[in-house]
């Protein structure tokens, strides 16, 4: 058999359990099948490990055996393509929706966009200093870049109310529309629920918007927004990465 | 190319222990981390902010040398650009294979170690050098299975992918504990086998022990107890034939706190020491 085939045969093992051709392992008072559930094993631990690790309020929320037998199906469907197992992890949320509440599927979506902070390239974030350099030179066209692992996230749910204790005390809450602002500080991911007038003036800025003309539609949306709170706030939190 | 880590204990940069490095600098002489786990965003910030203070290895588990699919280019050139970014002292993959048919197992899986394996393996190996443009080497795994087809020793064919590709041996003390006693072959006898120029690494890691069918035992690697009796001896036996070498402790699963690891390197650091003022 060619080192081809016997990977082929191998694989097929290990991810359906089916063996199509004999491998020709040494036995040495232990089935090939007792060897072979080693590497089965390894594999789908490994990988349930990952997902468990990507997505731990949905496991406190599922349970761990409901949890494990979704992780199981979805190795099996989508076994990881590279050893990027980001990448292979993050479509898991989909198969939550297939099973679960619309609840359970938020929250695994909600982890998906922590950990998508966290990937994101790390260019240096936008310091006040830079931004009295830039101040004086028409400050109503400048443009506020949002910095890459800065996120704006929409929610049927308010994640701030309960999100660290979920895991302890896992229960389904009631909906409500919020939006929140995603971003780094050190190794975490933190958000915070943003106020109408404060999302429409960050959307706007993320799609290209000059700073006069996002200041205008978040007052329109909120008579009271305070452009230099929210200025001072996003730049001390390193929510920008420059200025055009 | 000799690596610049220094030829003392070490040991692998583990998610749990980030904030303690970040904030304490723990006396360690080196540190190894999974280019793997390091793709992009705050753990690259991380490993910025480590790598002035620390020589690094690079140990990644992607590569799927043995495969016998080709290798992944993009792969390859995460590789190179992990290189080109952190500049690490040491590369490090491993025999064995991982990736087939557009699916990768993450796991290290066995190989026959055949003629044809050879070949493949050692084409896969100079590929990858002549990518990254610098040696690299490749350490040996722990196995549950032996295939029939195979012609050679799993030492031999170690020192054979060395000698035919240029690479350095990453010895891996436990994996040789592991696979000798699931194999029922000599553990002294394998290690005395690979030559000590050859020997550019060592691990060191805890693994269980289960029972199998027919009253048998078998030990799986699983990276999450200490270094055991046995594999301690069979390490003091090692640097006493081969000499000190950079060696690591690996602790990948229920990852104790960092005292824990420090402690075990400060076991293997008192061993390497005492072969050295042997030697004096």
């Amino acid at each position: 058999m060619t080192l081809k085939k016997l990977q082929e045969n191998f694989s097929k093992v290990i991810l359906h359990g089916t063996m199509t051709e004999p491998l020709a392992i040494i036995e040495n008072g232990l089935d090939h099948e007792a060897r072979l559930s080693v590497y089965q094993r390894n594999t789908y631990r490994t990988l349930t490990d990952f997902l468990e690790a990507s997505y731990p309020k949905t496991h406190a929320l599922l349970g761990k055996e409901t949890f494990q037998k979704l992780a199981h199906e979805y190795i099996n469907e989508n076994p990881p393509l590279t050893a990027d197992l980001d990448a292979f992890s993050f479509p898991f949320s989909d198969l939550v929706k297939t099973i679960s509440s619309s609840f359970v599927h938020a929250v695994a979506d909600f982890e998906n966009a922590l950990r998508s902070c966290l990937l994101q390239p790390m260019p240096p974030r936008l310091t006040p200093k830079m931004v009295e350099l830039r101040a004086t030179e028409n400050p109503e066209h400048l443009r506020f870049i949002l910095h890459p692992t800065t996120h704006l996230y929409a929610s049927s749910f308010p994640f701030q109310n309960f999100w660290h204790t979920l895991e302890d005390n896992p229960q389904e809450y009631g909906p409500k529309q919020t939006f929140f602002l995603l971003y780094v500080v050190g190794l975490n991911t933190l958000f915070k629920p943003l106020h109408p007038g404060d999302w429409v003036f960050f959307k706007s800025l993320e799609s290209g918007l000059s700073i006069q003309e996002s200041f205008e539609k978040a007052l329109k949306k909120d008579a009271t927004f305070d452009l230099p709170k929210k200025l001072t706030y996003a730049i001390r939190y390193g929510i920008f990465e420059k200025i055009l | 190319m000799i690596s610049s880590i220094p030829h003392t204990a070490g040991i692998g940069l583990r998610v749990p222990h980030y904030s303690h490095f970040l904030k304490e600098r723990p006396s360690v002489t080196w540190i190894e981390v999974c280019p793997e786990n390091h793709r992009i965003g705050v753990r690259q910030k991380l490993l910025d902010d480590l790598r002035s203070d620390y020589p690094l290895s690079a140990h990644g588990v992607g590569l799927s040398l043995g495969g016998a699919d080709p290798l992944s280019q993009e792969h390859l050139q995460f590789l190179k650009d992990f290189c080109l970014r952190f500049e690490p002292d040491l590369v490090s993959e491993h025999v064995a294979w991982a990736r087939h048919g557009g699916a990768f197992l993450n796991d290290l899986l066995p190989l026959p170690y055949t003629e044809e394996t050879l070949v493949i393996i050692v084409n896969h190996i100079h590929q990858t050098q002549e990518f990254l443009g610098r040696r690299i080497v490749v350490e040996n795994p722990s196995s549950y299975l032996c295939f029939e087809t195979s012609t050679m020793t799993e030492a031999d064919f170690m020192v054979a992918v060395a000698n035919k590709s240029g690479c350095g041996i990453l010895l891996d003390v436990n994996n040789v504990y592991v696979t000798a006693h699931n194999h029922g072959i000599d553990a002294d006898t394998y290690i005395q086998t690979i030559p000590s120029h050859l020997i550019e690494e060592i691990h060191l890691a805890g693994h269980q022990r289960v029972n199998a069918p027919n009253n048998q035992t078998l030990l799986i690697d699983h990276h999450g107890a200490p270094v055991c009796e046995a594999v301690w001896k069979l390490f003091e036996r090692t640097i006493s034939l081969k000499g000190p070498k950079p060696t690591l402790i690996e602790w990948d699963t229920d990852v104790p706190s960092i005292d824990v690891l420090l402690n075990e390197a400060h076991l293997a650091q008192r061993i390497l020491e005492k072969k050295d003022q042997q030697a004096a």
